[in-house]
């Protein structure tokens, strides 16, 4: 990799795939301008220096790139919130059994249901590109909100519940709300990183 | 012109570049300093994120191919990006006019 290429990639932060497909593009358009100044009788040295002049300043380069990984992590993790939110909510509500849960837990539920509904619209958003400013931050905020929120209403839910539900309900929802909020957790913690890494900044 | 005289205006540039038929990105640069007679000093490395954001809209279609032991990806225009092209011109001809009248008054 070439000095110019490693000082584009060294801020970069996003999809690896997506970033490693960028910087070879660019890499192969780099060489290209090197070999053509070559070719002409150019010093590989002033090459390298000119093809650099013409492919801009890194930084400057990096901040384009890192919008194209910022959009790439924002619909990523946007696919996550929308397949994995209504994955859980499904599997709460064929488990958690058909009695009447009491007030206090059905007003929980209902919490936990509204922060799902406001991270899985949002989701929808950004991939319906209906929502393209700051997309990552959103949906990783939004993302670790909704866990948050839905964590902390379990416990409460687990400790005041009086319906205990099918037989061994509640460890196939304890292992589904486990993976569900593994994947959900990485996701926004993922696009808040590269949403972060995305700041502008200043010269 | 530098990159700040071009600005919202590179997407149509490359996709009436496209129109001509696909090419990867250096040969898309080469063909903008071409027609442009050398006169557009856009900073190259910028152009590959721009055919990435075209090719997110569904503007361009971009495919890897290996040619001459060099992996490269090859864009083409989308028939959306023909129509985006056809209201890039429209826009800029519209904007050419409002330029020349304020700017002739």
């Amino acid at each position: 990799m070439s000095d110019y290429l490693e000082a584009v990639a060294a801020p970069l932060r996003g999809p690896r795939r997506v970033r490693e497909d960028m910087l070879a593009e660019i890499g192969d358009g780099f060489d290209e301008a090197v070999a053509e100044r070559v070719a002409a009788g150019m010093s590989r040295e002033a090459a390298l220096d000119e093809a650099a002049a013409e492919f801009g300043e890194p930084r400057t380069v990096a901040a384009e790139v890192q919008r194209e990984l910022e959009a790439s992590q924002a619909r990523r993790t946007a696919w996550t919130l929308l397949i994995a939110l209504p994955a859980m909510t499904v599997m709460w509500d064929l488990f958690s059994g058909d009695g009447d849960p009491g007030l206090a837990v059905t007003l929980l539920a209902r919490v936990i249901d509204a922060a799902t509904a406001v991270a899985f619209g949002a989701a929808a958003l950004v991939l319906t590109g209906h929502l393209e400013r700051r997309a990552a931050y959103v949906c990783g905020l939004l993302g670790l909100v909704q866990i948050a929120v839905a964590l902390g209403c379990s416990a409460v839910i687990a400790l005041v519940a009086d319906d205990e539900g099918p037989a061994g309900a509640w460890v196939v929802l304890a292992l589904a709300s486990a993976v569900g909020t593994a994947l959900v957790c990485t996701a926004s913690a993922r696009a808040l990183v590269v949403a972060r890494a995305s700041r502008p900044r200043p010269r | 012109m530098d990159a700040d005289g071009i600005h919202g205006q590179l997407d149509t540039l490359i996709l009436a570049t496209l129109k001509r038929g696909e090419a990867h990105g250096y040969a898309i640069i080469a063909a903008l300093r071409e027609h442009s007679g050398e006169r557009l000093d856009l900073p190259s490395g910028t152009v590959y994120p721009a055919l990435r954001r075209l090719e997110r809209t569904g503007a361009i279609s971009g495919t890897w191919t290996q040619s001459s032991g060099r992996r490269r990806r090859v864009y083409s225009l989308t028939e959306d990006g023909l129509k985006a092209l056809e209201k890039g011109v429209a826009d800029w001809r519209s904007l050419r006019e409002v330029m020349t009248a304020v700017l002739g008054a």
